[in-house]
């Protein structure tokens, strides 16, 4: 698998500094973009694996933000940098802005990077998941289309067999 | 899909308990153990999906508990409570012991909650995909017999599909 993209939402500029020396540069590429607006552009213009987005960030509400990434790129895994996590908006945040995880700050490094690589997974897991699902879906529609045409086949086609993996 | 089943080990039932608190308002099935020893009796007699275990316990610690039963359990997620002062020792365990994620004590609720979600979201995608791989497998081996047994039917154009599923 090749390197994962970070795209980091944050007002401040030195933050990119931190969280590429939280993250390494030999995993992970990471770009960053200092207000929403500028964030929904990188996500048009490049493949974005991960976005991290800092609770206070300017232009947008993060959460309304976050909601428009979900809702045009769901593929996308989405990490909330929270300076507080109450219940209200913890709640929207993951029934209405679809975010994977909240990371209170201050963080510290290795709980930044244990949750990219879980946020990394998680979307590896779906894409495999899919990717599976379509084999499977392509093969039952050529199983059938040879059953039909030679329907002696049936008995090898609906055997009940153990498959050890 | 049924209630999923958390197996909460800990020495002090004040921690036991706040974690059951935690979680059972989302609705878990939460079985607590006292011990690692207690823990892999429990998991020996329930299907457990995940484990959050104390690090400091008396007896076997966290980590050891945690390594044996995802050794005989790999499809279950681990998690590990720590304090603070053990978070370095936690970190090790992340790796070491296939650990899914550590919570520190006192942990936010909604934090503790978020992390179990995602958690048993993982687990559930495990299993999924290992179903999937199981029937991809089996209509590979469906393949194999029909060509076996009737090699005429699989034509050149057809064959190149079948055989792309290996």
């Amino acid at each position: 698998m090749g390197k994962a993209t970070v795209l980091v939402v944050d007002n401040e500029n030195d933050v990119l500094k931190t969280i590429e020396n939280a993250l390494g540069t030999i995993s992970y590429d990471i770009i960053f973009s200092k207000n929403g607006d500028e964030g929904l552009t990188r996500l048009r213009n490049s493949h974005i694996d991960i976005v991290l987005a800092d609770q206070s960030i300017l232009n947008m509400d993060c959460l309304e933000f976050l909601t428009i990434v979900k809702k045009e790129y769901p593929d996308v895994v989405t990490i909330m940098l929270a300076d507080q996590m109450d219940f209200d908006t913890t709640l929207r945040a993951i029934n209405e802005a679809g975010v994977y995880r909240f990371i209170q700050k201050p963080w510290n490094s290795f709980d930044l990077r244990i949750n990219i690589s879980r946020g990394l997974e998680f979307k590896n897991m779906i894409t495999e998941k899919r990717r599976l699902l379509e084999e499977i879906k392509k093969n039952d529609i050529m199983l059938q289309k040879l059953e039909k045409k030679f329907p002696y086949i049936n008995k090898i086609i609906h055997q009940k067999v153990e498959v050890d993996i | 899909m049924g209630k999923h089943c958390i197996l909460v080990v800990d020495d002090e039932q004040v921690i036991l308990d706040l974690a059951a608190d935690t979680l059972k308002k989302n609705e878990y099935k939460v079985i607590t153990a006292k011990s690692g020893e207690e823990g892999l009796d429990v998991l020996v007699q329930h299907p457990v999906n995940l484990i959050v275990s104390d690090q400091r316990m008396n007896g076997i610690s966290g980590i050891e508990f945690l390594k044996i039963a995802k050794k005989k359990y790999p499809n279950i997620i681990t998690i590990m409570l720590t304090g603070f002062a053990e978070k370095e020792t936690a970190m090790k365990a992340v790796n070491e012991a296939g650990i899914y994620k550590f919570i520190v004590k006192p942990w936010n609720v909604m934090d503790f909650r978020n992390t179990v979600e995602r958690a048993l979201e993982l687990q559930h995608l495990i299993m999924e995909k290992d179903m999937l791989i199981k029937k991809l497998a089996l209509q590979k081996k469906i393949f194999q017999q029909i060509r076996k047994a009737h090699p005429d039917i699989l034509k050149p154009k057809n064959k190149t599909v079948a055989d792309g599923q290996a």
